[in-house]
């Protein structure tokens, strides 16, 4: 009960905003894009166009012409961020060339945990009460401490000002997929407001392989509940939400094994905003949320396998807002996070993380067309050295259609449980994965009994600690803005990353397999450009199409090729070579090129949507047994995923005819996540 | 400095040339490709119940000079089960089926390519002994990298080179190419048949030569 009190003038200013942007919902575009507003850059309401960071956001009317259910379809329709499969389950996020581990994804400004194997499910995460989303690129660790190297994503919920409103949609898809919202809400005299939503989704699932029993994507149905309180009144507000999910999935191993895996996952906030004077705010936030995975393994016979995932983290949050004029702003703020989990395959049975954080943030003008934002965050920790984190950001209005931006931050991860508490044997090969922390008494205890024929690492390695992994980011962006009808936006990214988390070989058991266990490698970068374009070519047509190129590499790799070190093959019956620097393709899973386009017809009532995304050629194995991706290795070959909708609005309903991978692209074995063409019908209806 | 180069060259040839007809009793290199040296082992991890069981097995013993598997219990230099790869030099590790050693056979892995390797380092010969087998077994350790799921290969791990003295004390060196039978240009783990060895190998007939 600990949830009581707290937070925002964020959300104070998102409601007055909200309030602005319907008022003038018939107003030209143009218009509400110089009102678009933010909270994830700076953690208090920031107008979006002189934002010196790197940042993007995603409309309510985007997500719903985009027909996209889930958080996974919506983000895989933006420039530079790819939803890729990861092989232990779930749809994560690749934004910058980072992995999904590295990217902070926040439901109202409170993270969202449950990554099993790192990588966020975005499948999980219902977007039908979402207003909008927030994408913030480049560490924001400054601002938010651990995971956010790669950036920020906050989905900021749905919020009424009516008295009552109501929303709700059914979707019907392929593979008997069956997605059900419902949105309500009531807007209460004396500042009280409520809004409530429900959805359910189940699915026959898919299947692409020719295995009799396991399906590639096993039946499934799950449901999200999601309440917001509000209450305002002039110097005070009070935001609560609670969110809970379930999600249950039953599969056959095989004729006499069979498996029913759970999710379960709630979450609760309480923010309080207290406007002591006009200057300043205090808001103090409470966020505490569980997610606990199990799956149970049965047969007809004996044998019995059963497997948990119970995480939880609480975070409290004091925040004081100063505004010193109208340009100049300074933040201070003090917070607190507790993360435990408890799992199986685990050294100890509880293990548990805590912090203590402090940061600082400034905004000010230095010329009058010159804006920029300063920031630091200290987190402290029992298990590691602490992280100082600072951001800096610039923003320059060079004429009346062109501005520059330039960021520089710091970011940092700590190393993820599983990473120090492993204690993992694979059944059907014999191999063994171990965290870091655990590694030096499992070893001795085999080495005891006898288990171990090779020690390769030896144990004074594992006296340290394994550090968490820290980078820094540079942005560096051009904004034209031709007329209100054609805007170009290009951005320069790089992150070098250093202390890279990775794991290798550390002893062999005397039945020849492997113990591997995590450490810190040397170092790795993603760099790249990305460019997007909007024109609005009538009142009826508009194209929006944007490009990344990405290089990604391991600068250790780099070095060993150099030096002559690294040989390849062409296939298993050609004798090996030495490679040279151009045939290092980069790290795995990355393509060099992205495209994305989208075409939006409008008329009247009428809407045609048609989006393509071209993704270049990427390596996800080593098949040539180099451990590097070389221009030698088999590769996922480029390809085009195209999508269409129809849309008619009759009065208050709105009705969509949709096909998704028009032309049917598939790939079972590297794309697991595709699963081909999908047909779909959705109909909205909005009182 | 090109001018010297020439020099340099002619006179290696001369130099060469002479030496061929000065040591004219030299044997040649041999220089050959083996192809599907089947090494099966029973134990492992039983498909059915999940258990570890004891590896056993013959064998696949096999004798540089001849360039033949053999079943001799003394006159071999190198044999195969599954991954694993022992030489006849050295103790047993005493698994069921093993060979006791009988000769002096010894064995090294150097980084390179097969035309790279020239010349045997004696310092890093090493020979089967009571803390492991001189070829390091395990994927990434020895021979052999293995893909883990979905594709679950083993492929040889490029630019290893297995260099061995042999069992009467002459040199040889072995590049492995494939461990699926016929050796596929792009094996599947599911549908390829193993253990079955291809490999390049250079055998140096004459004695204490140490290059190839």
């Amino acid at each position: 009960m600990k949830n009581f009190v707290c937070f925002i003038l964020v959300f104070l200013c998102i409601c007055a905003n909200q309030t602005l942007l319907s008022q003038k919902i018939n107003d030209s575009i143009s218009t509400k894009i110089l009102d678009e507003v933010i909270v994830s850059a700076t953690k208090t309401l920031r107008q979006l166009s002189t934002l010196p960071l790197p940042a993007k956001l995603i409309s309510k009317e985007e997500i719903i012409k985009s027909n996209s259910s889930r958080l996974s379809d919506i983000l895989d329709d933006q420039i530079g961020i790819f939803v890729v499969p990861d092989f232990g389950g779930g749809n994560g996020i690749q934004m910058q060339g980072l992995d999904s581990e590295y990217t902070l994804v926040l439901i109202d400004g409170f993270p969202i945990i449950g990554r099993q194997s790192g990588t966020l499910d975005l499948e999980r995460i219902a977007v039908g009460n979402i207003e909008k989303i927030e994408i913030i690129k480049g560490s924001s660790s400054g601002l938010y401490g651990t995971d956010a190297i790669g950036g920020v994503i906050n989905l900021i919920t749905k919020k009424t000002n009516e008295v009552v409103s109501f929303e709700s949609s059914y979707k019907i898809s392929s593979f008997n997929t069956n997605d059900w919202s419902i949105n309500i809400g009531s807007s209460l005299k004396k500042g009280h407001s409520i809004n409530a939503f429900f959805n359910t989704l189940n699915s026959d699932g898919y299947d692409l392989n020719d295995i009799e029993f396991l399906n590639t994507v096993e039946p499934y149905k799950n449901y999200t509940g999601f309440i917001r309180y509000n209450y305002e009144n002039e110097n005070l507000s009070v935001f609560s939400s609670y969110r809970i999910y379930h999600e249950d999935q039953e599969f056959k191993i095989n004729k006499n094994i069979y498996g029913d895996n759970t999710i379960n996952e709630s979450s609760f906030n309480t923010s309080i905003n207290y406007k002591a004077n006009d200057k300043l705010s205090l808001v103090i936030d409470n966020y505490h949320t569980k997610y606990k995975n199990e799956e149970a393994l049965e047969s007809y016979s004996l044998d019995y396998d059963e497997s948990f995932f119970n995480q939880s983290l609480y975070k409290a949050e004091l925040r004081s807002i100063y505004e010193i004029n109208q340009k100049n702003k300074l933040i201070l703020g003090i917070g607190y996070s507790e993360e435990s989990l408890k799992r199986n395959n685990f050294f100890q049975y509880k293990v548990s993380q805590n912090s203590n954080n402090y940061f600082i943030q400034y905004e000010g003008f230095i010329l009058e067309n010159t804006n920029y934002i300063f920031g630091a965050r200290y987190d402290q920790y029992d298990e590691y050295d602490s992280e100082f984190s600072p951001r800096f950001a610039l923003r320059t209005q060079l004429s009346n259609n062109l501005s520059s931006k330039f960021s520089i931050g710091k970011g940092f991860k700590t190393p993820d449980f599983r990473q120090l508490y492993f204690n993992f044997s694979n059944s059907n090969s014999g191999y063994s994965v171990v965290g870091f922390n655990a590694a030096k008494q499992i070893i001795n205890d085999l080495l005891s009994q006898g288990q171990i024929s090779n020690l390769i690492i030896t144990e004074s390695q594992f006296e340290g600690q394994l550090e968490p992994e820290t980078s820094v980011s540079y942005n560096l962006g051009l904004n034209f803005k031709i007329n209100t009808n054609i805007s170009f936006d290009i951005n320069l990214f790089k992150n070098q990353i250093k202390n890279l988390i990775d794991y290798k070989i550390i002893a062999t058991k005397i039945n020849g397999q492997n113990i591997f266990s995590y450490y810190n490698l040397d170092r790795a970068y993603t760099q790249g450009i990305e460019f997007n374009s909007t024109f609005k070519l009538n009142n009826n047509l508009s194209l929006n199409t944007g490009y990344q190129y990405l290089d990604s590499k391991e600068n250790d790799v780099k070095k060993r090729i150099k030096s002559g070190e690294v040989y390849a093959r062409v296939n298993t019956v050609s004798s090996s070579f030495k490679i040279k620097s151009d045939d290092y393709f980069g790290l795995f899973n990355r393509s060099k090129h992205n495209i994305n386009t989208k075409i939006t017809f409008i008329k009247d009532d009428f809407q045609i949507y048609f989006k393509t995304k071209y993704r270049s050629k990427y390596g996800l194995i080593d098949s040539n047994g180099n451990d590097i991706l070389d221009n030698y290795d088999e590769f996922v070959k480029g390809n085009f995923v195209s999508d269409i909708s129809v849309s008619k609005k009759i009065k208050s309903l709105n009705i969509t005819l949709g096909l998704d991978n028009i032309f049917n692209y598939k790939d079972p074995q590297n794309v697991p996540n595709n699963p081909g063409r999908v047909l779909y019908s959705k109909i909205t209806i909005t009182i | 400095m090109r001018k010297t180069t020439i020099y340099l060259t002619i006179f290696l040839l001369i130099f060469s040339s002479c030496s061929k007809e000065d040591e004219i009793q030299l044997l040649d290199i041999v220089s050959e490709k083996f192809e599907n040296l089947y090494a099966p082992q029973n134990g492992g991890r039983n498909q059915r119940t999940g258990q570890m069981e004891p590896v056993s097995g013959e064998f696949t013993k096999f004798n540089f000079s001849t360039g033949q598997i053999t079943t001799s219990d003394t006159d071999w230099d190198v044999a195969f089960r599954a991954t694993t790869i022992i030489v006849n030099g050295g103790v047993s590790l005493e698994t069921i089926d093993e060979p006791t050693r009988t000769g002096n056979s010894a064995v090294y892995i150097a980084n390179g390519t097969m035309s790279s390797v020239t010349d045997v380092d004696l310092m890093s010969l090493t020979q089967d002994s009571s803390n492991g087998y001189a070829v390091p077994t395990g994927g990434g350790n020895g021979w052999y990298t293995y893909q883990g799921p979905p594709v679950n290969l083993i492929s040889p791990t490029p630019g290893k080179i297995l260099v061995f003295r042999t069992n009467d004390g002459k040199y040889a060196k072995v590049e492995i190419l494939s461990y699926y039978k016929d050796a596929p240009e792009n094996p599947d783990a599911y549908t390829d048949e193993t253990p079955y060895y291809t490999f390049n190998f250079v055998y140096q007939p004459n004695e204490g030569v140490t290059s190839f």
